[in-house]
This record gives C-alpha cells, structure tokens and sequence, in this order.
C-alpha cells in the first residue's frame, strides 16, 4: 500500500470540502501535501490493514488540516466539532466519488470488490481540465445550477452543460479502461 | 465512438443538456422520451448522459444496494469516539437508527430515522459542516430550533428535538410521508379551490406560530410537504433565520439562488416592518405558484429576479391561468403588495379572506387608494409610463407656446404630430409586449424612440442644441435595464443619429465640428460611464452569490 496512491484521492476530498470563504487564499493541493508528509511521519501509528482503513486514516489528517486552514485565515478559535463535521462531511464526499464509479455499467458487488476503486476515480478526475472537474463537484457534489456554476466560471450555461458532459464522458472512458485491463 | 462528427452537433448537443439540466433544476422533471424525439440524431449520446447524469443525481433511496454497500467498506474503522461513521444503513446514531436518506440539501441531509425507545418515525436532519462553524452559532440554531419545538398545529411539521451526536448537530422532526408542494407544482397549478384550501391551511399554520413569536422567514413550495390525504405541513419553522440571515448574505446561497418567493423587504434588509408581514408575502407568493404553476417574480439570474420583486408588479395570475376566479385573484394580489402596510394586516386576516372565499362570502372589502393603483400601473409598464410622462408634457408645452406666439402653425404641428405619433407607437408596442414577451419588442422600441426624437430634432429651428440632451437621456435610461449589451446598443445608435443630423441637416454646429466631437465623444463617454455602472452591479451580485 503506497500512500503516494492516496495523493489524487486527497486532492479530490480536499477540493471538495475546502471551505469556501478561504478558497481564495489557500490551495487545496498545499493542505494535501501538508497532510501527506504528517502521514509520512507518523506511519507507524497506523494499525490498519486494509485500503479502506488507510483512507479513513487519511482523511482524518485531512480534516483536521483543512480546520486549521480555516482557523488561521479567520483567526476563530480551535474548533473540535467543526473538524469532526468536517470529518462527516468528507465521508459523504468519498461516498460522492463512488456514484461516480457506480456510472459505469459494472454490478455495484464487483465495485465494492475493486479495493482501490475510489482511488481510480480521484485519479480520473484530477486527469480532468480544472473547468470540466469543477464544473461536475459544483454540479453533482455542490447541488448548484447551471446558471450560478455559469457565473462562476465565467461561461453560459450551454457552455457549462458541454464541460459537464464531455467531463462525465471522459470519467467514463478513463474508469472503463482502467476497470477493463485491471485483472482484478 | 467519436460522437463529434462535426461541430455543430456537439454545440446542439450542449445546448440540448443545457435544457434539460435547467428544466430540472427548476423542479420540472421533462420527458425522456420526448426530450429525445426532439433531438433524434443525438439519441445516444442522450441516453449515455443521463444514465451518468441519474447514477449522480439519484436521491440513493432506490439505489441504496450500490450506494451503502459501497460504504461497508469505509465504515467501522478509525479509533472509536472520535468521529461520526454513517456505515451501512440501517445505521445507529446516538438514541436514532437512521433507515433510509431522504433528501440531501445545501444545509445539510435528511434521514428517515427511529427513536428506539419511544419507537417514533422522525425525519432526521443532519447539519452539514461549515454551516454552523462557531460554538455560538451552534447555541443560538439549537435555541431557534426549541423555541420552534413548542408549535404545535396540524399543519406544522412539528420539531421533537435538537441536539448534537458525535459532534454533529441534529434536528428530529415530525416525518411526513409524502412530496413536496414544489413537486407538485411541476406538474402544472392546482384547483383555484384545492389552492385556496391549502394557502388557508399554510396561514393558519403560520398565524399560530406568529402568536408565539416565531417567523419563518423562507416560506416556499420547496418548505411545504403534503401528506397521504393532501394535508400540507410546513416545515423548517425558525430555522430558516438562523441558517441564512445571519451574515446578511446567505450561508447556504440560497437566499440570493432562489428568490422568488421573498418580500420586497427582506431584499433590503429593512428591518422597520413587522416580520410577520413577510411571511404574508410569502404565503401571498406560493399561493400564486398553485394558481398558475409559477413564482411571481422569477429570471435567468438572481439579479434580475431580486430587481423583479423590487420593483416589477407580477403578471395578473388571472393571466397565466384564465379559470382563476376574480376573488382568488384578488387575495393572491392583495398579500404580495410590495408594501407591507398595503397587505393583510396578519396571516390570520389572510386565513379569514380565503375561508370567506371558500364559502362563495364576500371578501374583506379592499379598494387600494387611487395613487396606490397609480403607481401599481406605473410598475407593471415602467417603459411605457416613462414615454407617457416625457411625450404629454413636452407635447403640452410645444401646444402652448405655439398658442402663445400663434404664429408658425405648420411648424409646431408637425412636432406635435411626431409627438403624438411616438406616444400612439409606443401605446401598440405596449399592447404587443402584454401578449407577447420578446426581447425584439424592446429593442424596437429603443430604436423607435432614437429615429423619432431624431426626426423631432431635425424639424427644430436652430440653436437646437438644448435638444440634444434628450439624446444623453436616453443612454442614461437604458442603464435601468441591468444589461450591458442593452446600454451599448443604444450608445451606439444615438451616437449615428446624432452624426446623421448634423450631416443631413445643417446647423450653426456645423460650422464648427471640433464641437460635433466634442459631443459624440461626450455621450460615448456618457455610455461608457453607465456601462460600467451597469457592469459593477454584475459583478457585485455575482460576488455575493458566489460569496459563503
């Protein structure tokens, strides 16, 4: 199990849950790099066994990284319910990427089978441009409209619409290859 | 494989998914299959995008085997107590057994779920982070949510409790079997009596909780479930304020995403009026929504929708749904007043006129004073009051002046006749616009009111460069619009005419052109200026959407 695997998969979840009042100041990918160097060091803490272990491990040493980003740029106080919120909250985005794997035409048992299955489709959506993956989490994780993710991006919502489903078009073809030569 | 043939299908192809994202999004669910017939040759690609599109936008209630099966294998590791796990469901959570996901929202996701001990179907619902991020946010959403728990009406989705489990805040309501208003609403507007009886039951609801102080603040179809026998309840008492208000701007977006069914007043954050008198407003708004199958204000973009409620009058809803009977209509008209003193004077009043209406009585009686219906009038046609209040006097004084001077008959007559002209043009393209809506009739009569103030300027008798400022006043009103494009084209065509003129007919400026640009730079600028006014409003209500 190498946790460099993990690094597209915490891209993902950290993209996802960054609050957004901080955004602007803060890079997703610098609280990932954060968060991998601490798992680094303090590997030998980790008792688990298995992938879903690790990243559930991982994950906590994420959530709390992304609370104190939010801490330090608004200057609130520790906040120990906010990071196991945030904890949740990264789960349910985790459990977001698996509808993404569930969109290929595979029976959802031999999804669960795939271990690193949720690691190939963090990895299919970082390979995404910035606009199509953006477009999709606000679509899919963010709930919002094509209109509000229109001003956002800077782009019509026919616009938007294309990055959408040439973006889920390219998830699908990535995850049905990969799935494809995959022996297991 | 490679669908994109050509180009052009691949932006019909956009614009088709953009259609139906957006039908979605507004709470229509359109036809498959018709959705396809329409676009045959792009079957499909159809078919591959909303098989993708469902798998990620289902409500996991039907899909629960992919779904939760998929979480086995993320759940029951981690040290125990540090953190909350949704395993498999059913799944135990402090004294609840959460059985099924109902709804998942910018706030955070609904569970069907059971107390064991009193073995109570509750709907469970779970904050998500980031909404309540300081401890004293958390105290004041669980001292609403109490104060909430102590309603009790029948058509209120009564609150059993609110606390924190692991960390997480959590609130247990009634759980109502059933759909949403907004849901049924898709499928077009109700019975004017069906309607008016729910609208009775949603305002005795709300007058009860408005005699124990509590407002609801974000009453709209989407926040009224209707039971197995068509009850409504309203759900999310006291919440609404706590989670959206706080920071003056939302923290979920939703204040400003979806704005239809807010007052006036709640827009601008005027607290001067009595609260209750917005959730008439509302009530007055989502009764429109079951005559005639839609909000009273709505647009493209929140802008446009925030400057409706301020300042546009609805269209009539005996418009949009011709069987609505006149008194109905008059309730429905009566609580959505901009003005809060013009609309019933409680929800209670509000509940009465509908029970008098459902027993064919006589409504409370209502005349709005003669300068209330003015400037009603003035706000469903401002183009057309704007033309009418500049045309009449301008044409009053040219009508003077040539009875006081009583010379040059011809003269002034051919200027009240293009006076008049302008007025009658603008009174058919009224008329056209109440029938039809259509961006080409405003832009007709832009470039109406550019020609025939021209041609009025080309009559004039030298100096006739006081007149001029007419042409500066028409760049500025176009501003009023909001739209960039709108105030460039009218720049544009008033800075032709003006060259036009001093071309076609000569003047004493001719004489001098460094005057002439002087002048056309000076109302290019003009548009400039008001195009960038136009331009940071734009950005600013963009900000604020995108902002929290």
């Amino acid at each position: 199990m190498n946790l460099e695997d993990f690094r597209p998969y915490l891209c993902a979840m950290a993209r996802m849950n960054l609050d957004r009042r901080i955004a602007s100041k803060v890079d997703a990918s610098d609280i990932v790099q954060q968060t991998m160097l601490q798992a680094h060091q303090a590997l030998d803490d980790f008792r688990g066994t298995t992938e879903p272990e690790m990243a559930a491990w991982l994950r906590q040493i994420l959530a709390r990284n992304l609370s104190h980003a939010s801490r330090d740029l608004r200057r609130d106080k520790r906040d120990i319910n906010r990071e196991r919120s945030l904890e949740a909250s990264l789960q349910a985005s985790s459990l977001c990427l698996q509808q993404f794997l569930a969109a290929d035409d595979q029976p959802p048992s031999q999804i669960v089978q795939k271990k690193e299955a949720v690691l190939e489709v963090a990895k299919a959506l970082e390979s995404l441009s910035d606009h199509q993956r953006s477009a999709i989490l606000q679509k899919y994780w963010e709930k919002k409209s094509l209109a509000e993710i229109g001003t956002a991006l800077e782009k019509s919502p026919e616009a938007v619409a294309g990055l959408i489903h040439r973006g889920l078009k390219k998830l699908r073809e990535i995850l049905n290859v990969s799935s494809s030569t995959d022996p297991t | 494989m490679d669908s994109y043939s050509n180009d052009s299908d691949s932006v019909r192809m956009d614009r088709a998914i953009a259609e139906f994202l957006q039908q979605t999004e507004q709470g229509h669910s359109p036809n498959r299959r018709e959705f396809i017939e329409k676009y045959p040759d792009l079957a499909d690609q159809l078919h591959e995008f909303f098989a993708c599109h469902d798998q990620l936008n289902q409500d996991s209630t039907d899909n629960e085997s992919s779904l939760y099966s998929a979480t086995v294998s993320y759940s029951g590791s981690i040290d125990a107590g540090s953190s909350l796990h949704l395993g498999p469901l059913p799944f135990d959570l402090g004294p609840y057994t959460l059985l099924e996901e109902l709804d998942r929202g910018g706030m955070g996701v609904v569970f069907k779920a059971r107390h064991r001990t009193l073995d109570r179907t509750v709907a469970l619902k779970l904050i998500k982070s980031g909404q309540l991020a300081t401890q004293e946010e958390l105290q004041r959403f669980q001292r609403e949510a109490r104060a909430a728990a102590n309603l009790s009406h029948p058509n209120i989705v009564p609150i059993y409790e609110a606390g924190e489990v692991d960390g997480l805040p959590f609130i247990a309501m009634g759980f109502v079997d059933g759909h949403t208003l907004a849901k049924r609403l898709a499928d077009g507007p109700l019975d004017a009596r069906e309607a008016a009886k729910i609208a009775k039951a949603l305002a005795d609801g709300v007058s009860t909780a408005h005699r124990h102080g509590i407002i609801h603040r974000d009453l709209k179809p989407a926040n009224v479930l209707m039971d197995a026998d068509g009850q409504p309840l309203i759900t999310d008492f006291g919440l609404a304020k706590q989670m959206q208000y706080d920071d003056g701007i939302t923290q979920t977006g939703q204040i400003i995403g979806t704005p239809s069914y807010i007052a006036p007043e709640q827009v601008r954050l005027d607290s001067d009026h009595a609260p209750e008198l917005t959730d008439v407003y509302s009530l007055g708004a989502v009764l429109y929504a079951m005559c005639t199958g839609r909000a009273p204000h709505a647009a493209n973009n929140p802008l446009d929708t925030l400057l409706k409620v301020l300042e546009q009058e609805p269209v009539r809803p005996s418009k949009l749904n011709r069987q609505l009977p006149a008194a109905l209509e008059q309730i429905c008209r009566r609580a959505i007043e901009k003005k809060p003193e013009h609309r019933y004077a409680s929800a209670q009043a509000l509940a009465e006129d509908l029970e008098r209406f459902l027993k064919d009585e006589p409504l409370a009686s209502w005349t709005p004073s003669w300068q209330h219906q003015i400037s009603r009038w003035l706000r469903s046609k401002p183009v057309l009051a704007a033309h009418v209040f500049s045309i009449v006097p301008i044409s009053l004084i040219v009508f003077v002046t040539a009875w006081i001077t009583r010379t040059e008959w011809t003269y002034y007559s051919r200027h009240l006749a293009a006076l008049f002209l302008w007025l009658a043009l603008s009174l058919a393209l009224q008329w056209w616009e109440d029938r039809r809506k259509s961006q080409l009739i405003r832009s007709i009569w832009s470039t109406l009111d550019v020609v025939i103030y021209t041609v009025i300027i080309a009559m004039a008798h030298s100096p006739r460069s006081p007149l001029l400022i007419g042409y500066g006043l028409l760049i500025a009103s176009s501003g009023l619009f909001a739209k960039v494009r709108f105030v460039v084209s009218m720049t544009i065509m008033v800075v032709v005419a003006n060259l036009l003129l001093v071309i076609a007919v000569p003047d004493d400026l001719a004489n001098r052109p460094h005057y002439v640009a002087i002048q056309t730079i000076g109302l290019a600028m003009l548009g400039g200026i008001i195009a960038a006014q136009v331009k940071r409003i734009r950005a600013l209500s963009r900000y604020y959407e995108s902002a929290e």
